[in-house]
């Protein structure tokens, strides 16, 4: 089922390019960081540049630089990414969240790798385990809550998060539109029934003015059943009572 | 024109924007470092 919840908010093609730039700029972040962490790992796990001091290591050359422009333009991208999301609607609001996942299961895999096989030495280095561990556990956490097999999802879905948001919404909007529908209705069918009830003339009106009255009221109800508050059924159960009522 | 594509063709553009990312990623790293 297709839900274009974007299209009631006027999200345009400059919305989705953005926020598939966002996307594109996030996962070349995220990539450069992964890439970055592992040449520092590979020799020895910390490097230094620049200072008073003698460096025994010496970072890899353009990591530092590369390591931090990504840092701030994965920052900027997830930005970019949540915002364009926003405007887009909800399934695509929340994907952004992803980006934790992927960056701390990502870097706790390059913390177990090589606290498994240290470069250069044998044996196991706990001081790249216990972070590895730790980062897996950040990352997967919130992951797990949002995997398919969880009770709110569908067992036939291919892209249970997606679906999972939208029929959050779909859900909320549905029953707003129900409650909005039988408020309106019970409301316009007393209205018709009081009205029937007194009108047993009590004061003659004017005929023209009684005519105008019932105009306006129907034009009201046709308005409301455009605007989709009403279902056919509906509109022409109410639009009978106005006339009935009229007819008294 | 307003609209978003539908939930399939949006699906397949953030996939692929995804596997261009991790790939023009990759090429930065190579190419400066």
């Amino acid at each position: 089922m297709d839900l274009d919840l974007g299209k009631d908010r006027g999200a345009g093609v400059v919305d989705v390019g953005l926020y598939l730039v966002g996307i594109l700029g996030l996962a070349a972040s995220l990539t450069i960081i992964w890439l970055s962490m592992r040449a520092v790992l590979d020799i020895g796990g910390y490097c230094a540049e620049g200072g008073p001091y003698e460096i025994a290591h010496h970072c890899p050359d353009g990591v530092g630089i590369l390591l931090t422009l990504s840092i701030f333009a994965g920052l900027g991208c997830a930005g970019l990414m949540a915002w364009k999301g926003a405007a887009l609607g909800a399934p695509y609001d929340g994907l952004v969240g992803l980006a934790w996942p992927a960056l701390f299961i990502s870097l706790g895999f390059n913390f177990l790798q090589f606290g498994f096989f240290p470069s250069g030495e044998t044996g196991i280095e706990l001081g790249f385990l216990i972070p590895g561990i730790l980062f897996v556990i950040m990352g997967a956490a919130p992951l797990v809550a949002f995997l398919p097999g969880g009770k709110r999802s569908s067992p036939t879905s291919d892209t249970p998060l997606l679906d999972m948001a939208a029929q959050t919404e779909e859900r909320a909007e549905h029953q707003r539109i129900q409650e909005q529908r039988s408020h309106l209705l019970a409301d316009m069918l007393e209205e018709a029934e009081h009205r029937s009830g007194a009108n047993q003339p009590a004061e003659p009106t004017a005929p023209g003015a009684e005519n105008e009255d019932l105009v306006g009221k129907l034009e009201r109800l046709s308005a409301l059943y455009r605007a989709g508050s009403l279902n056919f059924d509906e509109f022409q159960r109410a639009k009978q009572a106005l006339i009935d009522e009229a007819g008294k | 024109m307003k609209g978003i594509p539908s939930r399939q063709v949006m699906t397949v553009l953030i996939l692929a924007a995804v596997i261009l990312g991790i790939a023009s990623g990759y090429w930065i790293f190579v190419a400066l470092t």
